[in-house]
């Protein structure tokens, strides 16, 4: 079943657009949203929650259209933002309290075991909580009313090391249970090394791909030569930068490339080196390259 | 709706705690002024329900809720209400207790005052809610304030028109005046409901 599905989907700002995306994610995977800040992840997740309309394209949930089943999608979405938008002079209970009427199915010990387990007072004033604790919060409410979907907007920024481990541990545990998804956006890549099985790359308002992991690894290379191939290399390169003993680019079918790059040396390319090369290069993923 | 209404109460429940001091206070400076009184004390919690969302941007939170647009905005307008007589309920009891504690001091709660101040608060709400979806909150705290002088203003101009002998609305009875201002108030009130919920529907978060 495909827990989301986007049609044509379009936005345009002042001096941004989405453009045109289109894609669908099944249900049971962890897929990454990638992309530099401003290529349109927070918008795309707006549009997903219904905080914003689109101008033009089609957006289904658990296969619903949300503007005839609005309340019964967001029963079965849990929802991280990127920034605090708590009534921060409460405390976790007195939030707790406003919350939980809204869904049918509010699970209280399952919100008491996470604030536990987190390590969150519950009596104390969200205005006194750490951004990690704050983070955490979300996550807990997020996490007590049986969601299916998790969107969540760049929940590690700003995160110490341990709280983001936390964070990606906790997505892992979630996505156990059969018929759960989560569409996590960042652009810290190496959080979605270990946990995503699908990434969603955007650029500029575009969508560059939706790939398996596996697809991406074996699609997407570093390549490293000399100097005396510079500039084949950067006419068929995504995107390519000197060194200086020669040049370094990502790269689609790498293997084709070592034949008129001989002495070139290929190594897998991360989503890191992908994001980098690509804002470097422009938007070249879909043309043959090789 | 009632889980909002339930919502704005326990987010506004140190405002509530800290207007019924401020209410004893207020009414014993303005010497049991019950228009002035009530006008007051609603205004300070209507204002509070419709900016109280401006903070931390809650309005982004509440939206991810499985809520309607639409019961977002029925609830500020029910809340509104919920408020307004609160503030009602408040300057009564405070009468209430100043007459039996105090039973040589003159006092006078008039309902015809009441209404009138209420329907002050809810004219104000009416005017700034809808504005609110589309200004930003610095303009919108402008406005209020605007508005309420030229409330003052054209209170005590229509006051003073009733009072000069032979002047169009002289004839008017004060009770008539209020129960044709309140009429006003409430049709008003109706449409910037549809109003709100048109704009709210429509609106980015």
């Amino acid at each position: 079943m495909n827990v989301i599905e986007v049609n044509g989907l379009s936005k345009a700002y002042k001096g941004f657009q989405l453009k045109d995306i289109s894609f669908r994610i099944e249900s049971g995977y962890i897929t990454g949203l990638i992309g530099q800040n401003g290529a349109g992840k927070s918008t795309l997740i707006r549009l997903l929650l219904q905080l914003i309309r689109p101008d033009r394209g089609e957006i289904k949930l658990f296969g619903l259209d949300p503007s005839m089943h609005e309340k019964e999608i967001k029963e079965r979405i849990g929802f991280v933002l990127d920034e605090s938008h708590f009534y921060e002079h409460l405390t976790a209970m007195e939030m707790k309290r406003v919350t939980a009427p809204f869904y049918k199915r509010w699970n209280e010990a399952s919100f008491l075991q996470y604030m536990d387990r987190f390590e969150l007072p519950l009596r104390k004033k969200i205005k006194e909580y750490s951004k990690g604790m704050k983070m955490k919060l979300s996550l807990a409410f997020a996490l007590s009313h049986e969601a299916e979907l998790l969107i969540l907007d760049e929940p590690t920024a700003g995160l110490d090391p341990v709280v983001r481990r936390e964070v990606i541990d906790l997505l892992q545990e979630f996505i156990q249970d059969e018929g759960r998804s989560v569409l996590l956006s960042t652009h810290i890549t190496t959080d979605l090394d270990a946990v995503a099985d699908y990434i969603l790359f955007l650029q500029r308002g575009q969508l560059i791909f939706h790939h398996s992991m596996e697809e991406i690894q074996e699609t997407y290379s570093i390549v490293r030569g000399g100097t005396m191939h510079i500039a084949e290399a950067k006419r068929r390169f995504i995107g390519c930068r000197e060194t200086s003993i020669g040049f370094e680019g990502l790269a689609k079918n790498a293997a084709e490339l070592t034949r008129v790059l001989p002495g070139a040396n290929v190594s897998p390319a991360t989503l890191e080196d992908i994001m980098y090369y690509t804002a470097r290069g422009g938007a070249r993923h879909g043309q043959s390259i090789g | 709706m009632v889980n909002l209404l339930v919502k704005d109460l326990i987010v506004m429940k140190r405002n509530i705690i800290t207007v019924i001091p401020f209410g004893f206070i207020f009414i014993a400076l303005t010497q049991l002024n019950v228009t002035m009184s009530i006008t007051v004390i609603a205004y300070m919690l209507v204002a509070q329900l419709l900016y109280q969302e401006d903070k931390s941007r809650t309005d982004i939170f509440v939206n991810c809720l499985p809520v309607l647009r639409k019961e977002l905005v029925r609830s500020k307008y029910a809340g509104m209400v919920l408020l307004t007589l609160l503030a009602f309920l408040i300057v009564f009891a405070v009468s209430l207790i100043t007459r039996i504690v105090v039973p040589d001091l003159m006092t006078s709660f008039s309902f015809e005052q009441a209404l009138g101040a209420m329907m002050t608060v809810l004219g104000f709400g009416a005017v700034i809610y809808p504005l609110s979806i589309v200004l930003s909150p610095m303009i919108i705290r402008y406005a209020s304030v605007i508005f309420m002088l030229l409330y003052v203003i054209l209170f005590t101009t229509v006051q003073y028109v009733i009072a000069i002998p032979g002047s169009p609305l002289s004839g008017i009875s004060s009770t008539e005046f209020l129960l044709a201002a309140s009429a006003a108030v409430a049709a008003l009130y109706i449409v910037s409901y549809f109003i709100s919920k048109a704009l709210y529907e429509r609106k980015s978060l």
